[in-house]
């Protein structure tokens, strides 16, 4: 790794905040807990056991989240213990003589708090307060305050959504909430029209002292939204809402969960429009849809901008990905399917969008994403077609550049059955084989990633024997099987015959 | 002296199973665990408590990247990629342990 390197990855962690490194540590563990659970009620037990059951089996949940946040705060920590090493060594050796005679009074009322947190229905509930301003340190009355509140109660996570009103005086208060002597999580979103989306997330620990929230909001763009889903349809009565906002400068990230899209209050109108005036210009935005995918844009200058599926990244280009199909011969290629996986970083953030087309009667193929000037991006094209060997071009374009149209030139492919066998030799019928990857010699790999396999995939017969020609003698080809039962990869060399039994040694997997 | 290896041993193979997970595709943590324990008919069970700590140390090392996207069910997640020093310690690591598992092999008799 180089020393460059090194200091910008040092850069981009420090400059997270600890609230964010927290916050998303509780995130991501809560969304493990949630898969496990969903996985357990779907395999017949009930919604209650799930859930006791995906905590125990998570294992020591706090343990978990110390070792993230060590690892995530890193030098920081470090460098902050290092320097205050010399002042605790001091301080503890005074503090060691009081201890000594508090002790015991300590233990007596750490042993009372444990005995309250095991009674989190008899503790009397404290209100949630907080104040919402503007840039100019003037109270913003009307502002919709979201709230997503976690807590532990008995060991079990619990997490509720509330929203609040802010008062002529920008104030706003959550009446008895939370217990304060339980470890609890507030995350709070404040939209108010005009001014941009902030929020905050706070972790308490049990018995500690919770502030009140403090907002001041900045000045928003006017934006009208114009939502398109995946066919270019303009997207209408649709509920949508921020889910994210990460301003274009500083480690900042402004977020609501999907349980407050309701209480946010925006739907599009019969043309898919939708006024928001939540963002500065420049701000990376993650929009979410309530029944659809979310869609991810960056906030530019204009009054109105076009956003959908497959144009993310920006504004969809009008040049977007594109090239043409041919065979060796130089007679194009019609109707061969043309599969992308676009990678952009939009405001710093990764996104990956995958899409499909296929190429018109003249071999060219456009997507109407991708290829833009203003960012950084890499994408996969795959393209196949029936009875030529699958290509795959993998482009990484840096800002301000666009890239030529990509041209293939498909090599014909071998006359090929393939006939999938166990380790009995019995035939595998009705498996689903999907294209994974080809190799040719000396030449790179050309891959079909993963979510691109629905598009590629093919069906055994009840012989176990499937037509497969896709691929060139002396080829290393990988397919991905997958069966009611599970899915492997399977490697093989692609020989001259006709027909070719391939041995699948391993057991297909269980789920 | 006997454990120390065998720690040493099961976090470096944690390390590299995860990378071969992310070889192909971006996935949560969630997604790699199910991945470990299907494609290894159910040999491999990651502990949670392994898994996330050895995620977030690989991310530190720039061997993968983390970005949020949407789940299968809609719901937001965190997804990691193989970033390419990543792809390279997968060589490495890849390289090293048919060394070993060779070596082993031939200790024990295995192979001719």
């Amino acid at each position: 790794m180089s020393i460059s390197a090194t200091v910008l990855r040092f850069g981009r962690w420090t400059n997270r905040s600890a609230e964010t490194i927290d916050r998303e540590i509780d995130e991501e563990l809560d969304f493990h807990v949630e898969c496990r659970t969903r996985d357990l009620i779907k395999s017949g037990m009930s919604p209650e056991h799930a859930a006791e059951e995906a905590s125990r089996q998570f294992g020591v949940r706090d343990r978990i989240r110390r070792e993230c946040q060590t690892i995530g705060y890193g030098l920081n920590v470090w460098l902050i213990i290092a320097l205050s090493g010399g002042i605790l060594v001091s301080l503890a050796t005074i503090g060691w003589m009081g201890w000594l005679l508090n002790s015991a009074n300590q233990q007596n009322q750490q042993m009372l708090a444990m005995v309250n947190a095991q009674q989190p229905a008899s503790d009397p509930k404290s209100d949630l307060n907080g104040e919402v301003k503007d840039d100019k340190d003037q109270p913003v009355s009307g502002a919709r305050v979201l709230l997503i509140f976690k807590s532990w109660p008995g060991g079990q996570y619990q997490q509720e959504s509330f929203v609040q009103t802010a008062d002529e005086k920008g104030k706003f208060r959550f009446p008895e909430l939370y217990s304060p002597v339980m470890q609890n999580a507030f995350l709070v979103t404040v939209l108010s029209e005009g001014r941009t989306m902030q929020s905050e997330y706070v972790v308490y620990k049990a018995k500690a002292k919770v502030k009140p929230f403090r907002f001041n909001l900045q000045t928003a763009v006017e934006k009208t939204l114009i939502v398109h889903d995946t066919s270019g349809k303009p997207m209408a009565d649709a509920v949508v809402f921020p889910s994210l906002r990460k301003p274009a400068k500083g480690p900042d990230e402004h977020m609501m969960y999907d349980q407050s899209a309701e209480a946010a209050g925006f739907k599009t109108d019969a043309e898919g429009k939708v006024k928001m005036a939540l963002f500065a210009v420049g701000d990376a935005v993650q929009l979410g849809i309530v029944g659809a995918e979310p869609i991810e844009l960056v906030i530019d200058k204009a009054a109105e901008q076009k956003i959908g599926a497959g144009m993310s990244a920006a504004a969809a280009s009008a040049t977007g990905i594109h090239g043409t199909v041919m065979d060796a011969t130089g007679k194009p290629v019609a109707d061969a399917k043309v599969l992308l996986i676009l990678k952009t970083w939009p405001g710093g953030r990764f996104q990956q969008q995958p899409s499909e087309t296929t190429t018109n009667a003249e071999g060219r193929f456009a997507f109407p994403v991708g290829n833009h000037l203003d960012g950084k991006e890499a994408f996969l094209v795959t393209v196949v077609a029936e009875g030529l060997a699958f290509q795959s071009r993998y482009v990484m374009k840096n800002a301000g550049k666009q890239t030529d149209p990509l041209g293939f030139e498909l090599s014909a492919a071998t006359e090929k059955t393939i006939v999938l066998r166990d380790s009995a030799g019995k035939p595998l019928a009705e498996v689903v084989v999907a294209l994974s990857s080809r190799k040719e010699d000396k030449s790179d790999e050309h891959m079909i990633y993963g979510v691109s396999f629905p598009s590629v995939s093919y069906k055994t017969d009840s012989d176990g024997k499937v037509a497969l020609n896709f691929f060139a003698v002396g080829d290393t080809a990988k397919l991905s099987l997958e069966t009611s039962e599970g899915s492997q990869e399977i490697e093989f060399n692609v020989n001259d015959k006709p027909e070719q039994a391939i041995d699948v040694k391993k057991k297909v997997n269980r789920p | 002296m006997a454990s120390e290896k065998k720690t040493s041993l099961l976090q470096g193979s944690l390390d590299m199973l995860i990378l071969q997970s992310l070889r192909k595709e971006s996935r949560h943590g969630y997604s790699i665990a199910k991945y470990l324990k299907k494609v290894s008919e159910d040999f491999l069970q990651v502990e949670e408590g392994s898994l996330y700590p050895a995620l977030h140390r690989m991310e530190r090392r720039g061997w993968i990247t983390s970005f949020w996207g949407a789940s299968e069910s809609n719901r937001r997640a965190k997804f990691y990629e193989l970033s390419p020093e990543g792809k390279r310690q997968l060589k490495t690591e890849t390289e090293a342990w048919k060394q070993m598992s060779q070596a082993i092999d031939r200790v024990m008799g295995f192979q001719t």
